[in-house]
């Protein structure tokens, strides 16, 4: 069996809004997975996610990631530090003080360790994937929020995580940014050592998933699609 | 007990228990500043090399926001500070028959304690809001969980560069501001006496020393430290909404001044007592 990159033991969550997310959850998710994320309503996949990446911290219970524990001011935890994480939220949580360009090379001088020039033509190779070269110049202000998604998207690209947590993005696509969004995950839903969570109202991302997570009134239960 | 009695006893213990929320509650803020800076040093020296590029194109804006933006503010209030302090010295050491003791005076001072507290008062109300402002942001929209989400600590990432721009900025901006202050006071004081230039100089150096560069070394760090620290702590502790920014804002500003009140106050004892 492999090994679990993810593990909730006896996990109990409450969104921030207050509303119970999982109760006493106990569950794996071995390395290679991809799997679509079902959830009654929106908050609950984006709870959901900000846990695995150890930005909410669960009532009960305990996250790892990568084998080891996460905890609130961990800031030396190895599978973060390493940049393995790919974490997409809806809003696509780019630096306002930086150009989109920026943003993605960004991460990629600090925790990999590129020079200037290299991080900048590898996060613009990136970007030119999805169709935002031409705005890489801009900042996220001027970008649309789906423009700002992608710009998230093309980060974790450039990045080469092993997990990613792809929240859906405010408002949705239009079906030719769909498009370039399925282009870009392609090679990575291929990957059998890159581990994928997708909310459902992504799973134009790539059809279909094999397997699915459902999280209902507390309760996380898993499946796959014929 | 009489009904008196009791409701005084307790009055009393409603009096003593609000005191002791307020202490316990300063000593919770003061044992977390405690804890982020102590972060700061210990992750500031976890920083590779290869950080290090990044880290200080940070520390570049931040020095060009902080210092270069403000020199403009810092010279006007500095002419200014300089020739209102001659004025008012003036008037007083004219009684005794003193005046030659004028540029000693000003320069102890504008150096030792007004031209520190002055660009204190600047960096607070420039920088330091603006980093509460910045930080209050960045938690909100969801930057500084990137940041974490990303494997870029933000403690390296946001609170050493500025914390480093900070000490650099305080220093130039002191040493600017008592040159300035000086200058003004020689000006306004050669308008309407008969001070040479060169008298002025020779009393600056009689006065101005290593102590003097001790204290303005000394204050730089406690301000440079102190002041960023103390306003990205404010900006980072809002929790979920956008009316907490003017909040924390003030807050920062409120505790700024009031750790460089202390602090300067404290390091003019340490050195001069």
């Amino acid at each position: 069996m492999p090994s679990p990159i993810l593990e909730l033991e006896g996990v109990t969550l409450h969104s921030p809004e207050g509303n119970l997310v999982l109760e006493d959850t106990h569950w794996r998710l071995p390395v290679g997975t991809k799997c679509l994320v079902r959830t009654s309503f929106p908050h609950e996949s984006s709870a959901f996610f900000r846990l695995c990446a150890g930005l909410l911290n669960p009532q009960l219970g305990e996250v790892r990631l990568g084998g080891e524990p996460l905890s609130p001011y961990h800031f030396t935890h190895a599978f973060l530090s390493r940049g393995a994480l790919a974490w997409v939220p809806s809003g696509g949580g780019l630096l306002v003080n930086q150009n989109l360009l920026a943003n993605v090379a960004l991460p990629l001088r600090f925790v990999r360790g590129m020079s200037k020039g290299q991080a900048g033509d590898r996060a613009m190779d990136w970007l030119a994937q999805v169709g935002l070269d031409k705005l890489s110049e801009r900042r996220p202000h001027s970008l649309t929020p789906q423009e700002r998604w992608l710009g998230a998207l093309a980060r974790s690209a450039a990045f080469g995580a092993e997990l990613w947590l792809v929240d859906a993005p405010q408002g949705g696509l239009s079906p030719a940014l769909q498009q370039r969004a399925q282009a870009l995950m392609a090679p990575f839903l291929e990957d059998p050592f890159v581990t994928m969570l997708v909310a459902e109202d992504g799973r134009w991302l790539a059809q279909p998933l094999p397997t699915w997570l459902k999280i209902e009134a507390g309760h996380l239960t898993g499946g796959s699609t014929p | 007990m009489s009904t008196q009695e009791a409701s005084l006893d307790g009055m009393l213990w409603r009096v003593s228990a609000r005191l002791g929320t307020a202490v316990r509650r300063a000593l919770g803020r003061l044992g977390s500043m405690s804890w982020i800076l102590y972060q700061c040093f210990w992750h500031g020296l976890r920083l590779r090399w290869h950080q290090m590029g990044v880290i200080f194109d940070v520390v570049r804006m931040q020095i060009r926001f902080t210092a270069l933006e403000a020199l403009g503010l810092t010279c006007f209030a500095a002419f200014l500070m300089g020739g209102i302090t001659l004025l008012q010295v003036f008037g007083q050491l004219s009684a005794f028959g003193a005046e030659t003791y004028l540029s000693r005076l000003l320069a102890r001072l504008v150096i030792r304690e007004l031209g520190p507290l002055m660009v204190a008062i600047i960096l607070i109300g420039r920088s330091g809001t603006a980093i509460a402002a910045e930080m209050a942001t960045m938690k909100l929209s969801g930057e500084v969980d990137s940041l974490w989400a990303c494997g870029m600590n933000p403690i390296q990432f946001l609170l050493i560069p500025r914390i480093l721009g900070g000490i650099i900025s305080a220093f130039t901006l002191i040493v600017l501001f008592g040159a300035v202050a000086l200058l003004g006071g020689f000006f306004l004081a050669w308008l309407s006496l008969p001070l040479s230039w060169r008298a002025f100089l020779d009393s600056l150096g009689e006065v101005i020393g290593s102590r003097e560069l001790a204290i303005t070394a000394l204050k730089s760090l406690v301000f440079g430290i102190f002041i960023p620290l103390i306003c990205a702590y404010c900006g980072l502790r809002v929790q979920a909404s956008t009316t907490e920014i003017p909040q924390a804002v003030t807050r920062a500003a409120v505790y700024s001044l009031v750790v460089v009140l202390l602090g300067g106050a404290l390091v003019s004892v340490m050195l001069y007592a």
